[in-house]
């Protein structure tokens, strides 16, 4: 069977494409997505990724997440919490599929001291070697008037097992400012080494 | 500061008689982002191989689309190639997909890539989910048909780079 | 240098609402389009479907999309113009919905395949999310797009037009 191939490379073998602000030519324009803050977690693992003191000069907010439990459990999920607040103020929805079968929940079904099931993964007792992964989105964070709507698309898939999701929430107590974020496992138990979170704003 | 949405490549389909096109050396960033438009001269699914890997094994996906009326899902297991879309992509190239790679360049842990496609019959909006059971960095990207089909002439894709601070 | 992932333009929706957030004249050295919406309407609904136009046309759009409410889900499909719910004016007050547009090769001259991602919430069991293909079969560069409320954008409703580029 013949392949055609054709090949292309990165313009620059692994180095930055803008090693100068200025390279004397041209003005570097700095994109409008940019990368605040990441989480990466070492050995022994971390009991929840914590983004604190947001800057509040972009508009959106995207976490970027690859991630795995250790819980004794074979698949996870996460809860995302703005500023600290505990209380049963969150609000969420979603829709899921496993490969087997196709499923939605709500808030009102179950608890509500954070968006659950922000983030679906593996957990301890999956297959070796098993990740999830997950992008998040959080518009108009800084905001005072507006409630925030998280929007996250994740899921995992475990050579038998696996889930997609599509789900949303907020924090319905109060229309304040994102300055904090914090990521937890519902179960309380780690994430474990070399789970990765990175946090960008995006400018508006 | 981390470069972000740095394009790493782009390529646009001119032979009627090419079956894969390939994408290397993207060292340096955390994540890569792909956005492929187009499709096939006989439809096919469209899909990915990671480090030169097509062998059956190497890969599973779970996915959810809209089609036929009806939301549907389904799981592929012990393949030998990711899934950029669960729907066959046919010769109109109004289909298309994005496909995040996760961690791309780890050496510690599988890879897990998130697409979202949809194809221009229906159209079948869907989501899949890729794990590469490989513990190696992603050096190489390969796109082709499930059935090594030819991509039709105009088909393109781009890859970025996502740094993290 | 031009910029990969650069805003093109904003619109924030002041004080009266308006009835359609439109970005004209885009221009045409990106590759793709990133439209990133955070809207609520003045319709006296929970949720309600805004349209799109590009070109100022309306015509040749089909959609399908995937909904999930909390309590169900399902797939619709159709050969009209409207785009995913957003919270209307009976839904939780101060709650706009969370939506992108994503809308590759923009410039050419080929139909426009482009996805949607979005999530309507409400404090209350019923919200939605939905994932939206749609395909505009229209063979035109896109100079213009336009977002119609069907009543007013309500003010505090915000539309973040970026452009990406391959090179």
């Amino acid at each position: 069977m013949a392949i055609s191939r054709f090949a292309t490379s990165s313009v620059a073998q692994g180095l930055p494409k803008y090693q100068k602000l200025w390279d004397g030519v041209s003005i570097y324009t700095p994109p409008s997505f940019e990368s605040i803050a990441t989480v990466s977690v070492g050995s022994g693992g971390i009991s929840s990724v914590i983004f604190s003191s947001i800057p509040q000069t972009y508009k959106h907010l995207q976490i970027r997440a690859k991630l795995r439990g250790t819980a004794s459990d074979s698949a996870g999920q996460s809860w995302i919490r703005f500023n600290d607040v505990t209380t049963e103020d969150y609000v969420w929805h979603g829709i899921y599929a496993t490969g087997g079968g196709i499923g939605q929940e709500n808030s009102t079904f179950t608890a509500k001291d954070g968006v659950y099931s922000a983030f679906r993964h593996p957990s301890g007792t999956a297959t070796s070697g098993m990740w999830g992964s997950g992008i998040c989105d959080i518009l108009n964070y800084a905001s005072s008037t507006q409630y925030k709507t998280v929007k996250t698309l994740s899921g995992y898939d475990a050579n038998g097992s696996g889930q997609v999701r599509l789900y949303s929430g907020f924090l319905a107590s109060t229309t304040n400012p994102i300055t904090k974020i914090e990521i937890k496992d519902q179960s309380g138990s780690n994430y474990a080494q070399y789970s990765h979170f990175a946090l960008y704003g995006i400018r508006g | 500061m981390a470069i972000t949405y740095e394009p790493l490549g782009t390529y646009t389909v001119s032979n009627e008689n090419t079956k894969i096109i390939s994408f290397t050396s993207f060292s340096g960033y955390t994540d890569l982002v792909a956005v492929v438009t187009g499709g096939f001269y006989n439809a096919t699914q469209p899909s990915f191989f990671l480090n030169g890997d097509s062998d059956w094994g190497s890969y599973s996906s779970t996915w959810m689309d809209g089609a036929g009326g009806s939301v549907r899902n389904g799981r592929y297991q012990g393949q030998g190639y990711g899934l950029i879309s669960p729907n066959s992509w046919n010769d109109t190239g109004q289909n298309f997909g994005i496909i995040n790679f996760s961690d791309y360049a780890s050496s510690n842990t599988y890879k897990s890539i998130i697409s979202n496609a949809t194809t221009d019959s229906g159209p079948y909006p869907n989501y899949s989910v890729t794990t590469y059971r490989s513990n190696s960095p992603i050096t190489s990207i390969d796109f082709r048909g499930v059935g090594y089909n030819n991509w039709i002439p105009g088909s393109k894709f781009t890859i970025y780079g996502i740094g993290a601070a | 240098m031009t910029a990969t992932f650069e805003k093109i333009a904003s619109i924030t929706v002041g004080s009266g609402g308006s009835a359609n957030a439109t970005f004209s004249s885009i221009p045409q050295t990106y590759t793709d389009l990133k439209l990133v919406a955070n809207g609520r309407v003045s319709q006296s609904a929970n949720q309600t479907n805004p349209g799109i136009a590009f070109n100022g046309s309306t015509s040749t759009f089909t959609y399908g999309f995937i909904s999930g409410t909390g309590t169900g889900y399902g797939y619709s499909s159709g050969s009209s113009n409207p785009i995913n719910d957003v919270n209307a004016a009976n839904s939780t007050s101060n709650l706009f919905t969370n939506f992108d547009i994503y809308i590759p090769n923009y410039a050419n001259s080929s139909n426009k395949p482009f996805i949607i991602n979005s999530a309507q919430e409400n404090n209350a069991s019923n919200a939605y999310v939905e994932l939206w293909g749609m395909l505009w079969s229209t063979g035109a560069a896109i100079t213009s797009i336009s977002l119609t409320s069907g009543s007013t954008w309500v003010e505090g409703s915000t539309f973040h037009l970026y452009g990406i580029k391959n090179s």
